[in-house]
């Protein structure tokens, strides 16, 4: 039994002595697998850290229909509302579903064209096609706003537009 | 004694004491369970659509609505029979291929849930116990349950300390601005300091509990500021499933009464 107890005394002393290494500089171990691995499974967090709270990605929709473009809506903004109005956790998932469907468009790295061409696309295209988009839209259009809210300072900034039909 | 031997000795005499801390276990495991248990039934719907929109070649809606079903039943199980090892295993197996099913709308309290439903299955409430083994290892859970949560605060606070925006409270200024989290008709008007001062508040509060939760005197009220800590986080920054989740986790520091009856008893005998 002391044995058993020696060998769990030195496991929790490495493992004390790795978090402590990766909260100093997450990066100390390198970005190995291993790393990757402990920061997500075994040390998760940080929570609210800096890079997560200054920039809010908007994403909104719009359509043309017999020539005139519609008011944009937001759908992530949307369910956001609805839950602030009734409390229901459903819609906080519903919020979070679009916003994703959104993000992993990843305009902010890629080409229109690569965009258009790519999976991420083709999902977001069906949901809004099922909850959004009325029959008989001529054009449809997503951009992307970038909130930030930084040094006491709102800014706003048009990132990236794109259309199709 | 050196300090080294002095901290492995009171390593093996927290490893072998008799299970003082079967209720808190007890408790803490079950409200994972229920915290989990809320999770499906409210994500179920979104579930269907994540699912309906995904590439994935493996999941249909029939699948889907199989696996919610054992994952409830699983966690009925556990909620109503003693603890035990191959349910534990088995909802921790289920709640992780549910994290990854759910990628999309997951948040840190997935990850917390299943790096606590993983150390769960180890703990076991008394009277149980079959052998040494299975005490050491329950009572090694738990004490690896309690460094987690502490380093979890850590690694937050030191965060937050190195970070120029949350020394200067212009993080706290950049939540309040945060879409999708922080309420638009909640306008708050303070000025910079007031800003700074509660960027301070949280900084010395997560640092403060990562080491002061084991000095016992100061852990009720460390845990009385967590929980309002996480209460503002659930009602502020609308995060209510990591609010209410790290709010459970503190049923491992609970009871302090048994404990401390306990630990006087050692030092008589």
């Amino acid at each position: 039994m002391k044995k058993f107890s020696n060998i769990l005394f030195l496991a929790f002393g490495l493992h004390l002595l790795i978090s402590f290494l990766f909260i100093l500089s997450p990066f100390s171990l390198g970005k190995t697998r291993f790393s990757r691995i402990y920061l997500t499974y075994l040390l998760p967090g940080p929570f609210f850290s800096e890079a997560r709270i200054v920039n809010s990605d908007i994403f909104s929709v719009s359509w043309k229909i017999n020539e005139q473009w519609s008011v944009p809506i937001d759908p992530g903004w949307e369910y956001f509302k609805r839950y602030l109005e009734n409390h229901n956790p459903t819609d906080l998932y519903e919020s979070r579903l679009a916003r994703t469907l959104y993000e992993r468009l990843q305009m902010h790295a890629l080409a229109e064209d690569e965009i258009l061409k790519g999976k991420p696309f083709l999902a977001l295209r069906k949901y809004l096609d099922d909850y959004y988009v009325p029959n008989g839209a001529d054009s449809i259009k997503i951009s992307r706003i970038r909130q930030k809210a930084k040094d006491f300072v709102i800014s706003m900034d048009t990132l990236n537009v794109i259309s199709f039909k | 004694m050196n300090l080294l031997q002095r901290y492995r000795n009171q390593f093996y005499g927290f490893l072998l004491k008799d299970n003082a801390n079967g209720l808190s276990i007890t408790f803490f495991c079950k409200s994972l369970y229920v915290f989990l248990f809320l999770k499906v039934i409210f994500s179920w719907p979104v579930l269907q659509k994540i699912v309906h929109y995904s590439d994935s070649v493996f999941w249909d809606q029939y699948k889907l609505q199989a696996f919610v079903i054992v994952i409830l039943i699983s966690l009925l199980v556990g909620l109503v029979m003693r603890l035990n090892y191959l349910v534990s295993t088995i909802i921790f197996l289920l709640s992780f291929f549910l994290s990854r099913l759910s990628k999309p709308i997951t948040n840190g309290s997935d990850l917390v849930l299943n790096l606590f439903l993983f150390i769960s299955i180890f703990l076991s409430a008394r009277p149980a116990f079959q052998n040494e083994i299975q005490r050491v290892f329950s009572n090694a859970a738990m004490l690896f349950c309690r460094v987690q949560l502490a380093l979890i605060y850590l690694l937050s606070g030191f965060d937050k300390l190195s970070s120029v925006a949350w020394r200067s409270g212009d993080a706290i200024f950049s939540i309040t601005n945060l879409r999708y989290f922080f309420d638009p008709l909640l306008d708050i008007q303070v000025s910079k300091t007031w800003f700074m001062l509660a960027g301070w508040g949280i900084i010395i509060f997560e640092l403060a509990f990562a080491f002061l939760i084991w000095v016992p005197k100061f852990r009720v009220p460390l845990l009385w500021m967590g929980v309002v800590f996480h209460l503002v986080i659930i009602f502020l920054l609308n995060l209510p499933d990591f609010g209410l989740l790290m709010i459970l986790t503190y049923g491992i520091f609970i009871p302090f009464r048994e404990e401390k009856r306990i630990s006087g008893k050692m030092k008589i005998s």
